[in-house]
């Protein structure tokens, strides 16, 4: 990858990563650092990664690195806002937003899934590629994030 | 084909984006035969998130990156001190060269004006010189001619033997001028002139004539020297001494001057001798001369 390549990620691709970071972190600030994080060992590794695979290594980057994060800020934190905001904010009827809350439910694992695979469009094969899993398993994490989801709309709606 | 069974895998994939045409065409013949599950069906898209795309990274300057910066710098100092080194060295050369001209018309011409163009021409002397002088065995041999004489010298010249000491008065201050950067080998050889000017190319040295006696002088047509000369002799003349006394003082009067034209030359020679140029405490160039 020669320079302008790289110049040319970083127009590219540095929003769609900074989105997928800050729905896998919870937080602007750690998004940042992790597209700052994922751009500089782009770029380190430069020689090594083909050009039409940047998108894919960076994001593969920026997932581990939104996981490490996550695990190390602590998921609890983030359950325990989602479950008192879900009490006290339920009548909200934007579905985005609700469905934003249901995202909090998922673990780091299938909130990446379903951003990598909503967000970005990526399939399954793709998504493997990305996350180090196998493709029957991403299909299972993913289904099983979808339910997850689907669930708790029903519920909201019920309640409203 | 979609069933009791395996229609929620297919309402998964469907939320996906991963059924084929046909798949999905399946599934919905399906769901328009169980219209209760096209609410499931709706639940299962609905959990579709759709990007913010408002959302943006806005500190994208700080991830590009710029080609690295070469080292040209220091080679461009390199070649500017190169460059002042050089206009350091042509301007020091200039300044030696221009040092050396001005030096070599202040000891020539203040003494015997400078010959046009050198010349093989020997002046014939009236009387021939059994005095050697100092002449460059190799050099071509040039005698100046003086476009206008001292009135006093050629008439003392003319009136042969019985004034040899005034002609020798008259030139005691000549110098022989050669023009030639290394004087190797000096024979003594008896020239029969007044005043020789051993001329080459390149750069002049003079030696003094230390003991041209008894020729035909022909007087450097300089008012100074002439002047000099003209008192001198008119001193010597005026003396009350005997033929060899005079010759004598006119030895000793040219030895003398001879000293003395050794002195300016080791001198000027001395001023010639290295060009140095240093920058700080280091000899950068030296040149010898």
């Amino acid at each position: 990858m020669e320079l302008k390549d790289y110049n040319a990620c970083v127009h590219q691709w540095s929003d769609a990563l900074f989105r997928f970071a800050r729905k896998c972190t919870g937080n602007e600030e750690d998004a940042r650092d992790v597209v700052q994080n994922s751009f500089e060992v782009l770029w380190q590794k430069r020689e090594e990664v083909r050009t039409e695979k940047a998108k894919a290594y960076l994001f593969q980057v920026g997932y581990r690195q939104s996981v490490d994060i996550y695990r190390r800020k602590g998921r609890i934190q983030y359950k325990e806002q989602l479950e008192h905001t879900d009490t006290t904010t339920h009548s909200n009827h934007d579905l985005k937003k609700i469905l934003e809350r249901a995202l909090e439910l998922l673990d780091e694992q299938q909130k990446a899934l379903v951003l990598l695979k909503d967000y970005e469009g990526y399939s399954y094969e793709e998504i493997a590629q990305i996350t180090g899993l196998s493709d029957s398993q991403v299909k299972v994490y993913l289904h099983r994030a979808r339910k997850t989801l689907k669930e708790y709309l029903v519920k909201v709606e019920n309640i409203i | 084909m979609v069933t009791w069974e395996n229609y929620e895998e297919y309402m998964l994939l469907y939320a996906d984006r991963e059924l084929s045409d046909v798949q999905q065409q399946q599934l919905m013949d399906f769901i328009a035969l169980h219209t209760e599950l096209q609410q499931e069906l709706d639940m299962y898209d609905a959990t579709r998130l759709i990007p913010v795309t408002e959302e943006v990274y806005t500190d994208k300057e700080s991830l590009l990156k710029s080609l690295p910066v070469k080292r040209s710098i220091s080679l461009r100092r390199t070649w500017v001190y190169s460059a002042a080194a050089v206009m350091l060295l042509l301007a020091s050369i200039g300044i030696f060269r221009w040092g050396q001209n001005t030096g070599t018309q202040q000891i020539n011409v203040a003494q015997v004006p400078r010959s046009t163009k050198p010349s093989a021409s020997i002046d014939t002397p009236q009387q021939n010189s059994t005095v050697p002088i100092q002449q460059k065995e190799t050099a071509p041999i040039v005698v100046e001619q003086k476009e206008k004489h001292n009135a006093a010298s050629e008439k003392q010249s003319n009136q042969g033997p019985t004034t040899p000491s005034i002609t020798k008065q008259a030139i005691a201050h000549e110098p022989i001028l050669v023009k030639n950067e290394s004087i190797e080998k000096i024979n003594i050889v008896p020239v029969q002139v007044a005043k020789v000017t051993i001329a080459v190319e390149h750069k002049a040295v003079e030696i003094p004539v230390a003991s041209i006696s008894r020729s035909e002088v022909k007087v450097a047509n300089n008012p100074t020297v002439n002047k000099t000369n003209k008192k001198y002799n008119y001193l010597l003349a005026s003396l009350p001494f005997s033929k060899e006394r005079r010759k004598g003082l006119n030895e000793l009067k040219n030895a003398v001057a001879n000293g003395v034209q050794q002195v300016r030359t080791a001198s000027y020679n001395l001023k010639a001798s290295d060009l140095r140029l240093k920058i700080g405490n280091k000899d950068v160039l030296v040149v010898k001369l």
